[in-house]
């Protein structure tokens, strides 16, 4: 849009130059000419006075000796003014032509006035005054004709550059009034372009910022380009974290909602599940019980226990406990919760007897991490994989290090039947259980307890069967331990 | 007691001073007026006016006297006009100063001195080179051109030749004479072939024969006569003493002055130098040779 501004502030800037420029040169111009009309008219008065003088002179030369003579100071007064009238033409500018044919006058009126001065000077017989008279009065009439001719050229001339100079003007008229007549519907063409592009814009964003206010968070802005184009991304970009950020408020709060009810329902089951228990080991003990009987009481019993694992589940998901970080190393970690698991077989539902277990470890740095709350991410995805193969198959566990990302990375594979959605990273929400046993809650906490340390979890269904859950949290160097 | 006495005197005599110093002299800037100053048709009238205009502007931005040029169609109206036309000077020629200082006691001021340092001029009497007029004897019932009566040059010196070849009456010697008006025309009136003999001034000879190669080249002059003052200025003589000494040292200052320098090479001089009467002795005496009564003679060409 900056482009477009300031390219068409150019545009408007150049063709007010332009405009502008044309009519300063053809004010120029327009007055020059003129300007030379006029010197020409003075050119034209100044060889007409000329002329008057010369006639005038002719006349004081005629009436001598007449009664009608003028005296003798009027005719010299005559030939110095026609002597000035020449020496006037010369104040102007002339073209070497022009220049030598007044050189050529004022040779001839010199003559003329030698002519004269004998005329006036002269004493002698009648004969001999009336040849010097004749000869003055010829020169004056040569004289006069070579004016004369000078005139009617400098006439033709004015007459021609009079009708081509208000040729010119006229022409230079009408391309201003066009000027002027186009001018404003340019103007008015560039502001309704500008305001349409500006406008359009504006307003669709504006439109799709006022939906949004009412709730769509699926209004989109499309077709826009340049700067309101990078506008409606951002615009667009933002509706879609706006849009996630409620999807992510409203799961809180239904979670929040869970927590709460799973924590109150916790709290009330332990007390009275603890007291079942309490009678259930007494009764255990009891010698008179039955070798059958027995056994029901000890799978009673290792009911409670797993209800006593349900209910630590719910009061961790409800209200999950402060980390403590500690320097360890995963691989030892997983090793260790394998191995409880392995003596502990009573967790998960399926057993470890047809599960086999393979391991691709790859040196992993010291880290500092809470041990029991990443133990127990690794004991509820072991137990989900368990569950998940309840006629066996394979446990993978592999590590590795993400140099680039300075990330550990965990995978706990299994071949069962996957998750329940079959999505990849579907592990917020606690239905997304892998063993029908389960209440998925497994899952769900381990997420918040991974996400806790700075890491993230996600779970890719294979096609041909099984879950790959990958773990991935920051290699912390152990001297962090005390800032974390 | 003396003291304020002596004090008072030194004030006063200052005072005298300073009002002395304060003034401008009557002598060196005189108070505005216009002298009308005549010319005599030495040249082509209009090439006259044209000589003398600059020098009469230079005058007058000098003393602030206004010099209003009259230019005469003969070199005698300038005794008429002094007395119908008002005139209060002008640039005389040589007998044309002798005459007028002989009846009206005019006081000349200064003449033009030429580049070579030359302040006078002589006349000269020339023929056409092909003509075969080498003498007086040949010149009988030809055509003479004089420049008028009351010139040196273009009539006394004719005068006198004709008086040295015996021709008693040159009316009736030549076939025709008449009077040309200005040195230039007598010139070249021989030199067109309008006359056979003339007389004129050198110093126009000269002039005309820098611009024009066939004076040299086809006239001859046959005779001379003795050196008289150039063209000089000359007023009335009651015109005011101080206006008197202000043109003149105007003049006679113009080559120390670059303005007045270009105006004297216009001019064709290099100075004007100061001139009095005894200046034109030799016309007086040349007068006299020709038995000419200045104080009498009609200059009146016929």
């Amino acid at each position: 849009m900056n482009r477009k501004i300031v390219a068409g502030l150019v545009v408007f800037l150049a063709v007010f130059l332009a405009g502008g420029a044309y009519v300063v040169i053809s004010m120029e111009s327009g007055s020059s000419r003129l300007d030379e009309l006029i010197k020409l008219h003075q050119v034209e008065n100044l060889r007409e006075h000329y002329l008057v003088q010369i006639k005038r002179v002719q006349s004081d030369l005629a009436l001598r000796n007449t009664r009608y003579s003028r005296t003798f100071d009027t005719v010299v007064a005559d030939v110095v003014n026609m002597g000035r009238g020449v020496e006037t033409c010369f104040q102007c500018h002339h073209s070497a032509a022009g220049e030598s044919r007044l050189r050529e006058l004022k040779d001839e009126t010199e003559q003329y006035e030698e002519a004269l001065s004998r005329v006036l000077t002269l004493r002698a017989n009648e004969s001999r005054l009336a040849a010097e008279e004749d000869n003055a009065f010829r020169r004056g009439e040569a004289l006069m004709g070579k004016v004369r001719d000078m005139i009617a050229m400098t006439s033709a001339r004015l007459g021609e550059k009079t009708h081509r100079s208000l040729e010119k003007i006229r022409n230079v008229k009408y391309v201003l009034y066009a000027l002027f007549g186009i001018s404003p519907l340019i103007a008015a063409g560039m502001a309704f372009a500008f305001l349409r592009g500006f406008g359009g814009s504006v307003k669709a964003l504006r439109d799709a910022t006022e939906k949004v206010k009412d709730g769509d968070l699926d209004q989109r802005v499309a077709g826009l380009r340049g700067e309101f184009g990078e506008l409606a991304a951002s615009f667009n970009q933002m509706a879609d974290s706006l849009k996630d950020q409620m999807r992510t408020i409203r799961r809180t709060e239904q979670m929040v909602t869970l927590a709460e009810l799973a924590a109150g329902l916790a709290h009330e089951i332990r007390n009275p599940i603890a007291g079942i228990k309490a009678a259930m080991k007494d009764l255990s003990r009891e010698a008179r019980l039955s070798e059958e009987d027995r056994n029901v009481v000890l799978q009673v019993l290792e009911e409670i226990a797993w209800l006593e694992a349900l209910m630590r589940n719910f009061m961790n998901f409800a209200k999950p406990q402060r980390s403590a970080y500690a320097e360890l190393n995963v691989n030892n970690m997983l090793d260790a919760t394998l191995a409880f698991c392995l003596k502990h077989k009573g967790y998960g539902a399926a057993g470890w007897e047809n599960v086999r277990i393979v391991k691709e470890y790859s040196p992993l740095p010291a880290t500092a991490a809470d041990p029991v709350q990443l133990q127990q991410v690794f004991l509820n995805l072991f137990l989900n994989a368990i569950d998940a193969m309840p006629a066996g198959g394979v446990l993978g566990i592999r590590t590795s290090v993400d140099e680039s990302a300075k990330a550990i990375r965990v995978e706990i594979s299994d071949t069962g039947r996957g998750t329940d959605d079959g999505a990849s990273g579907s592990v917020s929400r606690p239905s997304a259980a892998a063993s029908p046993n389960g209440t998925g809650l497994a899952l769900t906490v381990s997420k918040l307890l991974i996400e806790k340390q700075g890491g993230t979890i996600g779970a890719v269904r294979i096609p041909d069967g099984g879950t790959v859950f990958t773990l991935r949290f920051p290699v912390r160097p152990p001297e962090q331990r005390a800032a974390s | 007691m003396k003291r304020p006495w002596i004090l008072l005197g030194l004030c006063l005599a200052l005072l005298a001073g300073c009002s002395d110093a304060g003034k401008t002299p009557a002598a060196s800037r005189p108070p505005g007026r216009t002298l009308v100053i005549g010319l005599i048709p030495e040249q082509n009238i209009f090439k006259q006016i044209e000589r003398y205009q600059p020098l009469a502007t230079y005058l007058r931005a000098k003393t602030g006297i206004a010099l209003k040029l009259k230019v005469l169609s003969r070199y005698g109206n300038i005794i008429d006009n002094f007395k119908s036309a008002g005139l209060d000077g002008a640039f005389f020629g040589s007998f044309t100063y002798a005459i007028a200082h002989a009846r009206m006691g005019l006081t000349v001021l200064a003449r033009p001195e030429d580049a070579n340092g030359i302040s006078t001029y002589y006349g000269v009497l020339f023929v056409r080179k092909d003509s075969r007029i080498r003498g007086a004897e040949a010149m009988r019932g030809k055509r003479f051109a004089f420049v008028d009566k009351a010139t040196t040059a273009g009539y006394l010196l004719p005068l006198e030749y004709f008086r040295k070849n015996r021709i008693a009456d040159y009316r009736t010697y030549f076939r025709e004479a008449y009077f040309a008006g200005t040195h230039e025309d007598a010139i070249y009136d021989v030199l067109n072939r309008k006359a056979d003999v003339g007389a004129a001034k050198s110093t126009v000879y000269e002039r005309l024969a820098v611009a024009d190669g066939r004076i040299t080249r086809d006239l001859l002059i046959l005779a001379r006569s003795p050196e008289v003052p150039e063209n000089g200025l000359a007023v009335r003589g009651d015109i005011e003493e101080s206006i008197k000494i202000a043109l003149k040292v105007a003049l006679i200052d113009m080559d120390k002055d670059p303005a007045g320098r270009e105006v004297l090479e216009a001019f064709g001089a290099r100075r004007f130098i100061a001139t009095t009467d005894s200046d034109y002795k030799p016309v007086f005496d040349y007068a006299r040779d020709a038995r000419i009564d200045l104080a009498r003679y009609d200059y009146r060409n016929d």
